[in-house]
């Protein structure tokens, strides 16, 4: 589903955020992004998303390179950013529909999935007010329904459960499988060792831009756990 | 005044990407590449000044001469500070909004150890510098002018200096105490923004037909100094004016009750409007859900409508979006209501233009393509995606059709009220039908070139970091440069109608001929290598 081959970006000040990075992720597959605060992670997943340009390397979404067929990696591709960014001018509603216009989805289909994944996570009743009143949860979660709407292939997301309730949490763990289980991807990025743990069929531990540990999670972790693994990475032993 | 002074710091280098400039020129890989655009916005900012200054000073002389053989050169320093005074008042009754309500900083700073009049005081600094250099050009020429006209010595100079900069202050103060009640007035409806708006728009209309009613209008610099006299002698009302003139005319103590009276007024109202600003700056962010939606069907709408919608509910999200890139508009249609309300010839009358009913059509031909080239909307338009523009580098669209929303957002905002204008210019002025349709046509090109322009400008020199929405509706490089280019392509059209020796009508379709085919040729460019223009922002 996702392959990235010795993907490098500099940015211009001359910081090199990824070197030579690669990696793998098969449809069916959670793959957890993991590294210190810096380590790449966000930059890495702002290329796959079109969002950043690098200079070499190749990233290729479903075979399809990214820089020859933008438009048809991006609409495999459903992201969500850390700190979700939307059009705050917007009722929710709105913002969902202008999501759903300019990735083409039938009526139909919008509104079945967005009757359902917003009450799964219980925005419904405030799909009429506008972004600016909602809280960073309310946020997340209005970035969610707009992503699972679209029912990408490959689903990316950048620290998705800061910020969501424990329910909207389990929610979503619940919806990542079965992303995977129709045959879709999931590369998120976490901080928290526990849920990578036990969602993640693998793990990729990056370390100044540089892929440290890759593989699955029950190889990579054996004997340990991820965060005593994670920790002697990073140099605490 | 110490935690003021580093808030202001903090603004200016915010607001105008000091820290940004000195990053790119230390990159060694793109400092090339950042020169030639710092030296390109510099050279084009240079000419403008240079073309304002000329034109200042030369006003100034012809006013000067006439005084001179008047035996009344003195007047002149009233002038000048009067000039400095009614334009720093307008510019802070213009930028208050923005300045002093529109800042995204505001819940960064009120939980600082800060007193909330430090801050008022950091922000009504902030509007009083980004307004310093058009006060500085307006009022120095005529300093130097007086000065070499009437011999004055060489401390004259630094003097006249010192307190043209300090003068502004009270209007400044001034402005921020009209922007208080409408703001305020606005914060206490659930449509805030809108109310805002329609307030500051009547506000707006007062103002100026307030302007006209007061004695500072232009002075025809050909008819003698009596106008000027009258001027001067109509602005007693207005103290530090005349205290200008005296300290400059060998009583310096005059100077320094300018300097006491200016930074008092500015001190008291920064503490006795603390409180009930940070309270108007909260009520105008309050928002709060009301949880009672009940979905229904949702419609379906193709990828470039849907980008319109949004680019216009951002558009009329900003007040300060609106009052800034819209304001050209809203002076055509002012403009117009204003002759069928009072007749052409009075307001050509207030306005200096010259009046006849013969020169109508012409004129409010020219009024109207001025106020266009105004109106640069799209010019801030990626700037104003700001920390958003990831939503639309991630979805599935091609630039050409966000360029295309971008443009048609534009035109769906200036074209229908070109329209509507030239049907009123028409309809009272008696013109021809063939004229009526080669102005409309003319005009209508004239907005798609500022609107394809807009884009282009602003998608070379985006500024997509601000803390601040005027920092990219007002203060960015893209809307400067299509101000400057949408003014000279409507003066290039409007010399080429006046001079050409063709009649009125050929005039103006070979003008909406030529910003046709100039809007098409910026066109090509953005469909050819805008998107990886737009990749790489």
């Amino acid at each position: 589903m996702l392959a990235i081959k010795d993907l490098t970006k500099t940015y211009k000040n001359g910081k090199k955020a990824v070197d030579s990075l690669s990696l793998h992720i098969a449809p069916g597959e959670i793959c957890g992004f993991i590294g210190h605060n810096g380590a790449g992670k966000t930059t890495t997943m702002k290329c796959v998303t079109g969002i950043l340009s690098f200079e070499s390397g190749e990233i290729k979404v479903k075979g399809l390179d990214i820089k020859a067929h933008p438009l048809e990696c991006k609409a495999a591709i459903a992201y969500i950013p850390d700190n979700p960014d939307l059009y705050e001018n917007m009722t929710g509603i709105k913002y969902l529909k202008f999501i759903a216009d300019v990735c083409g989805i039938s009526k139909d289909k919008r509104e079945s999935g967005l009757r359902k994944y917003a009450e799964i996570l219980g925005l419904i009743d405030n799909l009429g007010d506008l972004v600016s009143s909602y809280s960073h949860g309310m946020k997340q979660k209005l970035a969610l329904i707009a992503a699972l709407m679209r029912e990408p292939e490959l689903l990316i997301l950048d620290e998705p459960f800061v910020g969501l309730d424990p329910k909207a949490s389990f929610i979503l763990k619940e919806q990542l499988r079965e992303l995977c289980k129709r045959g879709g991807a999931v590369f998120f990025s976490t901080h928290i060792l526990e849920v990578a743990e036990k969602l993640c069929d693998r793990v990729v531990i990056i370390k100044d831009g540089k892929v440290a540990v890759s593989g699955d999670t029950a190889q990579v972790t054996a004997d340990k756990s991820l965060e005593n693994l994670f920790m002697e990475l990073a140099g605490h032993e | 005044m110490n935690k003021t002074w580093v808030m202001l710091k903090a603004n200016l280098a915010n607001s105008y990407g000091i820290a940004r400039i000195t990053r790119n020129m230390r990159s060694k890989s793109a400092k090339p590449k950042h020169i030639a655009k710092y030296i390109g916005i510099a050279a084009l900012v240079l000419a403008v000044g240079a073309g304002v200054l000329a034109t200042v000073t030369s006003y100034y002389f012809l006013m000067a001469q006439a005084l001179q053989s008047a035996g009344q050169l003195d007047t002149m320093l009233g002038v000048i500070a009067a000039a400095c005074c009614a334009g720093s008042a307008f510019m802070s009754f213009y930028k208050a909004p923005g300045h002093l309500y529109a800042s995204r900083d505001f819940d960064l700073l009120v939980p600082l150890p800060v007193k909330p009049g430090a801050i008022l005081a950091s922000k009504i600094l902030s509007m009083y510098i980004s307004s310093l250099g058009i006060s500085m050009l307006i009022t120095l020429p005529g300093i130097a002018v007086y000065g070499v006209m009437s011999g004055a010595g060489f401390l004259f100079y630094p003097a006249a200096i010192a307190m043209l900069m300090i003068m502004p202050l009270i209007p400044m103060v001034a402005g921020a105490l009209v922007a208080f009640p409408v703001v305020w007035l606005g914060s206490r409806f659930k449509y805030s923004n809108a109310v805002t708006l329609i307030l500051y728009i009547i506000l707006m209309v007062i103002v100026i037909i307030g302007s006209m009613v007061l004695p500072m209008n232009m002075v025809n610099p050909g008819q003698l100094s009596a106008d000027v006299i009258n001027m001067a002698s109509g602005l007693d009302f207005y103290p530090p004016v005349s205290w200008f003139a005296k300290a400059l005319s060998g009583a310096p103590l005059w100077g320094l009750l300018i300097a006491a009276v200016s930074f008092a007024v500015l001190g008291l109202t920064s503490v006795l409007l603390a409180r009930i600003y940070t309270r108007i700056n909260a009520a105008s962010r309050e928002r709060h859900t009301r949880s009672s939606f009940k979905l229904g069907g949702v419609s379906v709408t193709g990828v470039v409508p849907a980008l319109v919608i949004k680019d216009i509910k951002g558009f009329f999200s900003s007040y300060v979006y609106v009052l800034n890139a819209g304001i050209g508009m809203i002076l055509f249609t002012i403009y117009n209501i204003a002759v069928i309300a009072v007749g052409f010839d009075t307001v050509a009358g207030v306005l200096e233009l010259p009046g006849g009913e013969g020169l109508y059509a012409l004129i409010s031909a020219a009024v109207g393509a001025f106020c266009i080239a105004l109106s640069s909307i799209t010019a801030p338009s990626i700037s104003v995606e700001g920390k958003t523009l990831w939503l639309l580098k991630s979805l599935p669209i091609r630039f050409a059709d966000i360029a295309k929303g971008k443009i048609l957002m534009s035109l769906t905002m200036t074209g229908p009220l070109t329209l509507i204008n030239c049907i009123l210019i028409y309809l009272t002025s008696g013109m021809g039908f063939v004229p009526f349709i080669a102005m409309a046509l003319a005009l209508c090109a004239l907005c798609v070139f500022t609107a394809v322009f807009g884009l282009f400008a602003n998608l070379l020199v985006p500024k997509l970091e601000w803390n601040n929405i005027v920092q990219a509706v007002k203060q960015s490089a893209s809307v400067g440069i299509s101000m400057i280019v949408n003014t000279v392509a409507a003066i290039g059209c409007g010399l080429f109608v006046a001079l050409s020796g063709l009649p009125m009508e050929t005039g103006l379709f070979a003008s909406a001929a030529f910003l046709a085919v100039l809007s098409g040729l910026v066109w090509l460019y953005l469909l050819r290598k805008g998107q990886r223009v737009f990749d790489a922002l």
